[in-house]
């Protein structure tokens, strides 16, 4: 089967060439730079300079005095040099995952899961992952606001005094709060708290991604299914809670412990993470997905259905009947309430209409425009830039007389706010949260609110005249509230563990009262002439609240590998339809409102449906998020908050160029010059899949795929590996969801910095760890997505190691591929060399430098200093300047040297972790006996376990392994000897320590495609 | 056609070649001397903004290192101790020894205020190596071999270069600076004469044997691997 990256890859154009031929075509010329800063010649010129001055006298020699601050008093538990970690929640959209936050001296530096959290067992996202990122945005609030003036804080209490003394007057009549979804019981506490001491207030819970609420959440568990419908819903990714569902998914498709795998179909607009993991897919407009559901439910209740997709209909169907209570059907919350109780119909579980104690943001609205709110506090969210376009939410909140905003950023929302406050981060904050199925967790402070930020609790506290102010004593009160237990012990156990896993109360869905349910029908599609709008939380900064986290805007998008920018995403039928190709900006016209939007064609979009990922297009809040992408808010409104057919589409005929990464570091570039092109390719197998079927009857399958080395022979001497443990790695495919979290949680751990887009477009990104993502099948039907993640594969006969003339790159006893930053003087053979294309070079000092300080892609610029480039019509970055953020520097692991321009780097499969592992058992063996014997020698081996790279701690699905591959019985080991296990490359006899698992997808016999089955058409189809 | 140089311009050529040779035989000497850590660190002898002797402390008061380096077994840095360790017997309200002293007032300072005191720093390896402490005295190194004698001190001195080769000698080469455990911060204990003085001389018959046999048995083989302090 072929594998391809991009449809430029596919047709083998001039542009997947570029990339595949250079190995730097990054490195055309030399960047530009402002006027005072040397451009490397100059800067070359004065070092010899310098260099020249200092050999006149050696007094230079001695370093400059250091100093040594201890603590005036050490806190007991702190030891300096070691991480401590604390049990905490991320709340992300009113879901709840516990985590735990390492500190170095009381700065958060990395977020791990926490194992005992049902929610993440271990495993936790991207977002999660970026969070301690946001913590040191040096773009966040710092300051009391009253309009544009500084206040102080004391102005601040006073303020809030005499506005909860005037409420209580008057029963908190005219007083509103809009608030985003905490998930938080003791906020709910202190809602409870005002509906009963102010009860004329109004309180109104929105996010923009949670659906219309017109149903209760259903809450669903994907390890107890086996076979599973997901409509229009990416459940792995973006929608409900992502990781627990990745973790139960993949736990169903565990197929060499049960010996079963459960069938996801997918059915959606777009390829989503959960769409590549699909076994079956279907690619179909949003507003059809009704139909589906509807005939679905008329299939499995065993009526007759008619159709274009009647038979897979059926198909589906039959399986679900086959699976009875292992069925289950997942429906979208953008989707409409008919396609939910379609869903509900097969389920046997009819979701609840829900009518919430809180109100809808319309209701609000239409509240403010009645003038019945004279006092609106807004907490959290960012209701001016996301609340639905009809609503002119901005103007709205500037109607009211006195508001008042809780924002971690000042951003559009405090723009038309009288006062604003600076929220605190939740590493500073101090309350609780709930998970979908009632576990409550903890959350508390790493560190003290940096900017004096108050937490929800706290502002609601004083202005509901709450008995504490405090956000401790009132997180203490809804512990107590809960579980009836006020005793320091029970308190203590809490904070230590982070979970109550005892007591679990749901969140309340109570519903009552009818849906009125729009019907559907299979003529209510979209076409060329009124092709249908999908609006999507995106898949790196979610609805926009991440915007301006860099490590976010620059994390690939999992499919289509974008950067920095969203993009109208459109099928090549579509493209073709209006004359436009990725790149081209088009107008999107609906109900009165357009955005201008540049297009991105991807295969697998279903014909005439455009997505707009959500959260783009920021005017205020930041550095980063300004200027990047377009608003998608601005078409979506009240009545089409998922989405609606027959919008307008008009090219405009100017260019917008997009970063995306998806023909960067292409490996097996081979087939782009042999005439036995496909051959080749086909031979090489980078991707190993069959299915289950294939599977069953031969285990051993994917290592039949592929070219072989001939001989294991080697032309030079490899080193000697002698190390007690042998350090290797495993990847399963089957497993892997392609989720990004593992991207980040790099990124994160190893001090990796960001480029900027335009150093993106230059095929610059530093990511350690990228996931390639390649499609396959030749058709827009029939395309399957696959993910593999890719980093460095430490090889025993490294190909980057006998080309390093500064011995920079050098091999370790214990089977690493060691890159020595101190030695490195940047030639940058190793990366040359490199078959899989994993070594990344500092071409500037990024981690000095601000990304993106005015630059833009397109816009006029600031300064006049930025001008489109001649060739390929982009700014100029603008890079190096001002110094790095002091802020910044705090986010960084103290444990990883921070890499400097000139030097090459790549995954070190955690080093800092290995050998902090490594001291930790020779510490506790100290002087006794050694643990092992190796090659008839006393030797200290790390237990298997004792060691989890950042990626495989972070993985939600657990699809990684590491550890010792000496050692026949550690889990590695096992998994290296699997039937399933490959080398990608082996034909190269470059023997990597990284193995990857195939992948299997459980195939239904009854529907013809396969992922070996080719489809009649040439590739030119799709141009 | 006369000739254009005179005959001893020949000789020219020669003693330019010797000249070079020498100069650079003179540089290349000159630099591996006074450009290593060997010159330009041993002997740094700071001073601290409280002359706190090590003399007085570890040596005539006998106080063991770990006291005030509490950390130094379980974590990478040997701590300098906090403000609050020092006040212990310093504190005018507690023990009150020199509390009087106005060579102690930077410390009174520095507790009354809650800004802490800045010592300089006498040892520093270069950002990118990753020294720890723990895995050191763990094993059976003993201060004293990086350190000096210290507590013969009355300003710390940087006694050891400190320089990459220095590091790579004892990781090849570690048994000469074994010890038992229990005197790893009993920096007066000479291995050549203390040993029967050692409750271990029973299991071996000198410091060598000992440190081989531990050795061995302990799996002690230091890493010279880059990343092992380069990370």
């Amino acid at each position: 089967m072929n594998y391809w990256r991009s449809i430029g890859d596919l047709v083998k154009g001039p542009g997947f060439l570029r990339w595949a031929q250079d190995e730097f075509p990054q490195m055309a010329d030399e960047l530009e730079q402002k006027p005072d800063v040397p451009s490397r010649r100059r800067f070359l010129q004065l070092m010899g300079a310098s260099l020249a001055m200092a050999g006149l006298g050696v007094s230079g020699c001695r370093r400059p005095e250091g100093k040594i601050v201890p603590y005036n008093k050490k806190p007991v538990d702190v030891v300096l040099g070691k991480g401590m970690y604390y049990a905490t929640t991320f709340v992300l959209a009113g879901r709840a995952v516990g985590v735990l936050a390492e500190t170095h001296e009381g700065r958060p530096t990395k977020i791990e899961g926490n194992p005992l959290h049902p929610a993440s067992r271990g495993g936790t996202d991207l977002f999660a992952q970026a969070s301690v990122l946001d913590l040191y945005d040096p773009d966040r609030s710092r300051n009391f606001l009253t309009g544009k003036t500084v206040a102080d804080r004391e102005a601040f209490v006073a303020m809030a005094k005499s506005l909860a003394i005037t409420l209580k007057e008057t029963n908190g009549k005219g007083l509103a709060i809009l608030s985003e979804d905490y998930a938080s019981p003791a906020v709910e506490m202190l809602f409870d708290h005002i509906r009963k001491t102010l009860p004329e207030a109004i309180i109104c819970v929105y996010e923009p991604t949670a659906g219309t609420r017109d149903f209760a959440p259903v809450r669903y568990d994907l390890s107890q299914a086996d076979v599973i419908v997901a409509l229009d819903c990416d459940l792995l990714g973006t929608e409900d809670e992502g990781s627990r569902n990745k973790l139960a998914f993949a736990a169903g498709r565990a197929v060499d412990q049960t010996g079963k795998m459960n069938r996801l179909y997918v059915v959606e607009p777009v390829p989503t993470i959960t769409g590549a993991a699909a076994d079956h897919r279907m690619r179909l407009p949003a507003s059809l997905i009704p139909a589906l559901a509807q005939d679905l439910a008329a299939a499995v209740a065993g009526g007759p259905i008619g159709g274009p997709h009647a038979a897979w209909i059926k198909t589906v169907a039959d399986d679900l009947i086959a699976a009875g209570k292992r069925g289950l059907v997942v429906v979208g919350s953008r989707q409409p309430g008919a396609a939910q109780v379609a869903a509900g119909q097969i389920n046997k579980r009819i979701p609840l209409f829900s009518e919430n104690a809180t109100i809808s943001i319309s209701t609000l609205a239409e509240a403010i425009r009645g003038g019945k709110v004279q006092t609106l506090l807004i907490l959290g969210g960012n209701p001016a830039f996301n609340a639905p376009a009809d609503l002119a939410m901005a103007a709205i909140i500037r109607s009211v007389p006195f508001t008042l905003r809780l924002g971690l950023h000042e951003d559009e929302t405090s723009a038309v706010c009288t006062w604003h406050i600076p929220a605190a981060h939740y590493l500073e904050s101090w309350g609780d949260a709930r998970a979908t199925d009632g576990t409550v967790s903890v959350i508390q402070p790493m560190i003290e609110p940096m900017f004096g930020g108050l937490t929800p609790l706290e502002l609601l506290a004083r202005i509901s005249g709450y008995a504490k102010n405090d956000a401790y004593e009132i997180t203490r009160d809804s512990f107590a509230k809960l579980t009836g237990l006020m005793n320091q012990d029970a308190w203590q156990a809490f904070l230590q563990e982070g979970v109550l896993n005892d007591i679990k109360i749901p969140r309340n869905g109570n519903a009552t009262g009818n849906a009125i349910l729009a019907t559907f029908n299979w003529e209510s599609g979209p076409s060329a002439d009124k092709p249908e709008i999908c609006f999507a939380a995106d898949a790196s900064i979610f609805d926009g609240r991440f915007a301006n986290n860099g490590w976010l805007q620059e994390c690939p998008d999992p499919v289509t590998k974008l950067t920095w920018d969203n993009a109208a995403i459109v099928s090549s039928t579509t493209a073709k339809y209006f004359k436009v190709d990725t790149g081209d900006v088009i107008r999107i016209e609906h109900d009165g409102r357009s955005v201008e939007a540049p297009v991105y064609v991807l295969p697998g979009v279903a014909d005439w449906s455009i997505t707009l990922p959500l959260g783009y297009g920021r005017i205020k809040g930041g550095t980063l998020c300004k200027d990047t992408g377009f608003d998608a808010y601005a078409l979506r409104t009240t009545s089409a908050m998922g989405f609606a057919v027959g919008a307008k589409i008009t090219p405009t005929g100017r260019k917008y160029p997009l970063a995306t990464t998806q023909e960067h570091w292409a490996i097996d570039l081979n087939k782009h010059f042999a005439n036995v092109a496909d051959v080749q390719a086909k031979e090489r197998a980078l991707i190993r899949e069959g299915s289950a079927d294939e599977y069953q009857k031969d285990p051993g399958f994917a290592g039949k795929m592929g070219e072989h080395a001939p001989i294991r022979l080697n032309i030079y001497t490899s080193p000697k590996l002698v190390g007690a443990n042998q350090w290797g790695m495993t990847i399963d495919l089957n497993a892997c969801v392609g989720c990004n979290a593992c991207t980040l949680a790099c990124q994160a751990e190893n001090n990796i910095p960001i480029v900027g887009k335009d150093e993106v477009i230059r095929g610059r990104e530093m990511h350690w760890l990228r996931l390639d993502r390649y499609f396959s099948g030749d058709d827009n039907d029939q395309v399957k997505v696959t993910f593999e993640p890719m980093a460095c594969q430490h090889c025993e006969n490294a190909p980057c190691e006998p080309v390093c003339p500064v011995n920079a790159t050098v091999h370790s006893p214990e089977g690493l591929n060691e890159m020595v930053y101190n030695r490195c003087i940047g030639t940058r053979y190793c990366s040359n060399n490199c078959p899989y294309k994993v070594r990344r070079f500092n071409f500037f000092d990024w981690n000095k430098g601000t990304i993106r300080e005015g630059g833009d892609a397109t816009a006029a610029t600031k300064d006049g200093n930025i001008e489109p480039h001649p060739t390929r019509g982009f700014s100029r970055p603008q890079l190096m300047q001002p110094p790095m953020q002091e802020m910044l520097k705090m986010a960084q692991n103290p444990n990883v040297t921070v890499r400097m321009r000139g030097v090459m780097e790549k995954c070190t499969y955690c080093v800092q972790r290995i050998e902090g592992a490594k001291i930790a058992a020779r510490s506790a063996v100290g002087q006794g006996p050694a643990n092992a014997i190796v090659n008839g020698e006393p030797a200290v081996k790390v237990a298997d376990g004792a060691i989890m790279t950042a990626c495989q701690q972070v993985c939600p699905t657990k699809a990684i392994l590491f550890g010792d591959v000496s050692d026949p019985a550690s889990k590695v080991s096992l998994a290296q000897k699997h039937p399933r296990s490959y080398e990608v490359l082996e034909h190269l006899n470059v023997r990597p320590r990284t193995r990857y698992l195939a992948k299997i997808r459980n195939l239904n016999p009854r529907l013809a495609s396969s992922p070996k089955e080719p489809s009649g058409k040439t590739p030119a189809d799709h141009l | 056609m006369s000739n254009l140089f005179p005959k001893n311009s020949n000789q020219i050529a020669a003693a330019l070649l010797v000249g070079v040779v020498l100069l650079g035989g003179l540089l290349t000497l000159g630099a591996s001397y006074y450009l290593t850590p060997k010159y330009s660190r041993v002997g740094y002898t700071p001073y601290q903004p409280i002359p706190y002797s090590h003399k007085i402390h570890a040596g005539m008061l006998g106080l063991d290192c770990t006291y005030c380096h509490t950390n130094v077994k379980e974590a990478p840095h040997a701590n300098v101790p906090s403000t609050h360790v020092c006040m212990n017997c310093h504190d005018p309200a507690k023990g009150n020894v020199k509390g009087d002293s106005p060579l102690l007032a930077p410390l009174r300072d520095a507790w009354k205020t809650g800004k802490a005191m800045d010592w300089v720093r006498v040892h520093k390896v270069p950002d990118f190596v990753y020294f720890n402490h723990q895995i050191h005295v763990n094993r059976g190194v003993s201060c004293v071999s990086c350190h000096g004698r210290v507590d013969e001190m009355d300003q710390v001195m940087h006694v050891q270069p400190l320089s990459m080769s220095w590091c790579l000698d004892c990781h090849r080469n570690p048994e000469p600076n074994i010890r038992p455990n229990e005197l790893v911060t009993n920096l007066n204990w000479n291995p050549a004469k203390d040993w029967f003085v050692s409750p271990l001389s029973q299991f071996a018959d000198s410091q060598a044997v000992y440190a081989k046999k531990v050795a061995h048995a302990s799996g002690l083989k230091p890493p010279t691997n880059c990343s092992a302090c380069h990370r």
